[in-house]
């Protein structure tokens, strides 16, 4: 490990390698910063730009734009109460009233100072927890893919605890799209309708940047003023790195707390950084002396927040490096980013390719530090970013997304197909169906059937052969757990509802 | 339009979408459309549901109230497909900056110094990035 890991330290301090770090990082904070982007949007449209770079700096680019953007969300959140992206949704509840209270820069210090905290200790639970991890995996055969494809696919169920239903539509979409193409297994051409541009299947890469970009790109446009941006409030008091330092000395055991709560909650398939930083939250308010403060404009509820998004960074990348499942969305595009390297995510990745993945592990570490450097002084800089009107904004997504799909194989039929996904993500977002599932299904459904038709050649055609051996039973055992927790939590919020609805009645009567 | 009549409408599509994908699964052999015949079973049973999840409001959805200016994404819809059809034709060079500066315009952005520069320098910045730094070509079209 130490000896890969030292080899990746040279491509990741080479010229090029400091340079794309630098360069993803503050480009993910612009994009987390502009309230309509998300980190998930930014990495998709920026995956075509990596293709033609060696794998090692191309995934060095995309980690370093995850880590940027993660924590680009609060800069909007704390100076104009707007989140850039869904996980920075708690740090807005004391950023903003701490801007009012004219402590704009300390909020700002103090986010980047957590976020820098939480996003190291999930880039160093990467390097450590990974490899031992994958040598377990490299021991997983068809059976035991086929059991993790469907653990990840049952994390769908907890995605859409509002509507299952339509989140199983939005899985089925998703898996129906990933049996275009030839069978792997016999060479059947399936769903092409003659079409030879689809022989070889649906590349992972355009529909994610059509449902990722161009429906965010619609609704941002279709009503409203385009041609405002945001304004925002000066800052009035600038904080001494001394004065910074005692407050983070009052409040470190919650730097430390929500970083490895934000890890632990980023392995976990399904569970994303808007869950994690509300969770971090939560947990600060409840460990904290001060827990009448949070709300009002307290440090402590930044950090909070922040050191658990950022903590998914590194934690999310786990069950990704390790069993090719996504920890989330960013992930989940990230496996593009990883396709489109002709590499496959999972055991095999770090038995066959350690220095790319060592050096993207690296990268994700060092980028953390490199961020605090910009985060601390250059917060104001990104910010500006907001007062781009969406009616150029919107423009410059489209072209992006339209000229990105193009590049991955000089292909216009790729791009007719990015803007059909573009145009079905759109009428999916309007009808509440959720897209996260298709992607996930896209993924992990080819992986399960041809895992499944394996083992099943393998075993003669008896489907005993799923059920045998240790690792398999533990793996059911956790899909039948995700099943009743998401069980558990509808039923709980029907009964909450119902609650909710008879007080309603009572005070009507 | 509210949420319970989208969601019966998009019942039916999905259940007839179901029916035609089991039936032209069925005609692979060889065991290449076992697993698309469950997807589509999957698809007839979940449209089933959300309709009767739909007329009996099961999910207790909230309706927003939604001001979309339907022209307005008809007329952006448009005007894309009208730049992803010419792109190949005319050439990345002339359709890109077209596109940008006209539909800036039509959104109503109205700093002309700007609604003239940004197309421009966008676009030879995109090319830069994509032909000089990563050797990725783009259609020129009419200037190949």
């Amino acid at each position: 490990m130490w000896g890969s890991l030292l080899e990746a330290f040279s491509v990741i301090f080479s010229f090029y390698g400091f340079f794309l770090m630098v360069f993803g990082v503050a480009g993910g904070i612009t994009i987390g910063a502009m309230p309509g982007l998300s980190a998930t949007m930014g990495v998709a449209l920026l995956i075509p730009i990596t293709f033609a770079m060696e794998p090692s700096y191309g995934l060095i680019l995309l980690g370093s734009i995850y880590i940027g953007a993660i924590y680009g969300g609060s800069i909007s959140a704390i100076l104009i109460r707007v989140p850039g992206t869904p996980a920075s949704v708690a740090t807005t509840l004391d950023g903003y009233p701490m801007t009012i209270n004219g402590e704009a820069d300390k909020a700002l210090k103090i986010s980047i100072t957590s976020s820098v905290t939480g996003g190291v200790i999930s880039a160093l639970a990467l390097l450590f927890i990974s490899p031992p991890l994958a040598k377990i995996a490299l021991k997983f055969g068809p059976s035991e893919y086929f059991w993790v494809a469907l653990f990840g696919l049952s994390i769908i169920v907890t995605l859409s605890a509002d509507n299952p239903i339509k989140g199983f539509i939005s899985a089925g979409i998703g898996l129906f799209v990933g049996t275009v193409g030839m069978d792997p297994l016999v060479g059947t051409a399936r769903f092409t309708f003659g079409n030879m541009n689809l022989l070889s299947g649906v590349q992972v890469i355009i529909l994610l940047i059509g449902l990722y970009s161009i429906p965010q790109v619609l609704e941002t446009l279709e009503s409203g003023n385009l041609n405002k941006g945001l304004s925002i409030m000066k800052r009035d008091k600038i904080i001494s790195p001394k004065e910074i330092f005692t407050e983070i000395k009052s409040i470190w055991p919650t730097y430390i707390r929500s970083g490895i709560l934000g890890t632990l909650i980023g392995i976990i398939p399904g569970a994303g950084a808007n869950i994690a930083s509300y969770v971090g939250y939560n947990e600060g308010k409840r460990w904290s002396k001060h827990s009448e403060k949070y709300g009002t404009g307290f440090s402590e509820g930044i950090a909070a927040s922040e050191a658990a998004n950022n903590g998914v960074t590194g934690g999310s990348l786990i069950p990704l490096l390790t069993l090719g499942v996504p920890g989330n969305g960013v992930t989940a595009v990230l496996i593009g980013g990883l396709l489109i390297q002709g590499l496959n995510p999972g055991p095999r990745l770090f038995a066959q390719n350690a220095n790319i993945v060592y050096a993207f592990m690296g990268a994700i570490l060092v980028g953390n530090f490199i961020m605090l450097f910009l985060g601390y002084y250059g917060a104001d800089l990104f910010v500006n970013a907001v007062k781009i009107p969406t009616s150029i904004l919107g423009p410059i997504i489209i072209v992006l997304s339209i000229v990105g799909s193009y590049a991955i194989q000089n292909s216009l039929f790729d791009v007719g197909l990015m803007l059909s996904f573009g145009l079905l993500g759109y009428l999916m977002r309007k009808l509440n169906i959720d897209s996260a599932p298709a992607v996930l299904a896209l993924i992990l459904g080819p992986m399960a059937e041809s895992n499944v038709r394996r083992a099943l050649l393998m075993g003669g055609g008896n489907p005993m052969v799923l059920f045998k051996g240790f690792i398999n039973w533990v793996l059911i055992v956790m899909i039948a757990v995700s099943f009743f927790f998401a069980f558990y939590t509808f039923i709980r919020e029907r009964k909450n509802i119902g609650e909710e609805d008879l007080d309603d009645l009572k005070e009507a009567n | 339009m509210k949420m319970a009549l989208k969601d019966k409408i998009t019942s039916i599509v999905i259940l007839i979408l179901s029916i035609l994908g089991y039936n032209t699964a069925s005609h692979y052999g060889r065991g290449a459309g076992s697993f698309s015949k469950g997807i589509f079973i999957g698809g007839i049973v979940l449209s089933i549901a959300l309709f009767i999840s739909a007329q009996f409001d099961l999910y207790k959805e909230q309706e927003t109230e939604e001001n979309i200016n339907l022209k307005r994404i008809s007329i952006i819809i448009f005007i894309t497909i009208i730049y992803f059809i010419s792109i190949d034709y005319i050439g990345y060079f002339i359709v890109t900056p077209l596109f940008l500066f006209g539909l800036s315009l039509f959104l109503g952005y109205k700093n002309k110094v700007i609604l003239f520069i940004y197309p421009l320098a966008f676009s030879t910045f995109l090319y830069l990035v994509f032909r000089l730094f990563l050797n990725v070509p783009l259609p020129m079209g009419i200037l190949s």
